[in-house]
């Protein structure tokens, strides 16, 4: 075989090879060490360091946001609208990631912020997060049906409300 | 059979083609296909394009800038240019956009594939990177697909350029085998995931799976009284992707395969409406296994009577 088809397929065989390493549990693959620090870069612009545990091994609740704004003393909801059902999936993944405790409170406030700069009589934003709750089969049988469950709010107001409310409190 | 006579026995079906052009024109279609999908995406995001990825976009900068691996382009690399006023980040979103698009038609096209693939490469993961928090499975695949169009010879059929690359029957073999392996990867281990768990095998994770709101084609409800459907459809998804291996070794197991995938793939589609998560798997599977022929070619068996002769 020639040098060059030799490369080829010694090239193909660590990429797959990576491919395999990135796949495996972080306790069973390969030592995050400095070396392994090096290949990040070419896992990340060749896609060699994905996972693919697409509802692994549970699928997991369905999450939503939803948002209302302060105005004039009247809780009204704010709709974030987007033009595609792809876009509209894409708002589905951000409203996912909040079951992540590490960055739901950032996620929050960012679409608040998203909320109050769009509405300008707003002073305050409620984020509430609900999950999509399914009975077991059996549940169901016996008439229990899915449905939204609230979760968790979050709070925010503008930096003026914020500050003439601490004055108020004064 | 020696050790050295199953290995060997092994390998030859590992790299077995039985046609090399149907395979040559297999991985063209797979350019294709994954190139109108990418494209399909990035047209029907285009008009949300600054909520996802401005700097004051739903989830702000330094919220992605956070979420997105280090290393990969992004928005935040020409904020020079509208924080010197040469541009609005508005205006150099749909440049951006605009160059993305070329480099999409191009490698659909087949012209420049290499460098084309290259550049829709790059501006894929800058439009990846730039909204982090809501990317999802469909752009970590389309990641490895442009990536393959660099380096695999899938440009030798239906391309725009005059003269196309000459059909290599050792880089097709490579290539198809690349892919495979690679699918093998992705299927193998996220079937064993599921497998780790009881939910996927008695029916309970496919009954959470039809039940999520996004599934609006009907109420899958009535699954309630036909409990073993669901573990049936359960187990489908398990063989289907833990088993996929197979396609490595086994021609026949390729064509079960690839219509096992395109039906799982179809199914997701229609359901959960991830389209183009679904079409690119669909194109990487057409990539991979399609190109076969319906009637396998039997061996070649002499006559009775022509063996008497040759004797």
């Amino acid at each position: 075989m020639p040098l060059q088809r030799r490369i080829l397929c010694i090239f193909w065989a660590i990429h797959l090879a990576l491919c395999v390493l990135w796949v495996l549990p972080s306790k069973l693959g390969a030592p995050r060490n400095r070396a392994w620090r090096f290949l990040l870069p070419y896992g990340l612009y060749t896609g060699a360091d994905n996972k693919y545990a697409f509802f692994a091994p549970n699928v997991p609740n369905a999450r939503r946001v939803r948002v209302r704004v302060l105005c004039n003393g009247e809780w009204i909801p704010f709709e974030t609208t987007v033009n595609s059902s792809e876009s509209r999936l894409r708002l589905y993944t951000i409203s996912s990631l909040m079951m992540h405790g590490e960055v739901e409170e950032q996620l929050g406030a960012s679409w608040a912020a998203f909320a109050l700069g769009r509405t300008p009589c707003a002073k305050a934003a409620l984020v509430e997060e609900d999950y999509y709750g399914i009975p077991t089969v059996n549940e169901y049988r016996r008439g229990e049906r899915p449905g939204w469950n609230l979760l968790h709010v979050q709070a925010f107001m503008t930096k003026e409300e914020l500050k003439s409310a601490e004055e108020a409190r004064q | 059979m020696t050790l050295t006579g199953i290995a060997s026995r092994i390998s030859a079906a590992y790299s077995f083609e039985p046609d090399v052009d149907r395979a040559s024109r297999a991985l063209a279609a797979f350019r294709i296909l994954l190139g109108l999908v990418v494209l399909w995406q990035a047209i029907m995001t285009a008009r949300d394009l600054p909520l996802l990825i401005s700097e004051y976009g739903l989830m702000q900068q330094p919220i992605n800038e956070a979420m997105a691996p280090p290393f990969l382009p992004r928005l935040a690399w020409f904020h020079k240019f509208w924080d010197r006023g040469l541009i609005t980040e508005h205006h150099l979103i749909y440049i951006l956009l605009g160059l993305y698009l070329i480099c999409l038609f191009f490698l659909i096209a087949g012209w420049r594939t290499r460098i084309f693939a290259a550049a829709s490469l790059f501006f894929h993961l800058l439009f990846k990177a730039s909204a982090a928090s809501s990317s999802y499975g469909a752009h970590e695949l389309s990641t490895n697909g442009l990536f393959f169009c660099i380096l695999l010879p899938v440009s030798s059929y239906y391309t725009l350029a005059r003269q196309s690359p000459a059909v290599d029957a050792f880089h097709v073999r490579l290539g198809r085998l690349v892919l495979r392996s690679y699918l093998s990867i992705v299927y193998v281990s996220s079937g064993v995931t599921k497998m780790l768990g009881p939910t996927w095998r008695n029916g309970e994770a496919m009954w959470q799976f039809l039940m999520r709101p996004e599934v609006t084609i009907m109420n899958f409800g009535w699954m309630s009284h036909v409990p073993w459907l669901l573990v049936a459809i359960g187990w489908f998804t398990l063989i289907v992707e833990a088993g996929y291996f197979l396609c490595l070794f086994s021609t026949r197991a390729r064509v079960a395969w690839f219509f096992g995938t395109l039906f799982l793939h179809l199914g997701i589609a229609v359901t959960l409406h991830l389209w183009f998560f679904s079409l690119t798997m669909i194109a990487f599977n057409v990539g991979a296994l399609s190109g076969f022929h319906w009637r396998w070619p039997r061996k070649a068996t002499i006559p009775a009577g022509k063996l008497t002769e040759v004797a």
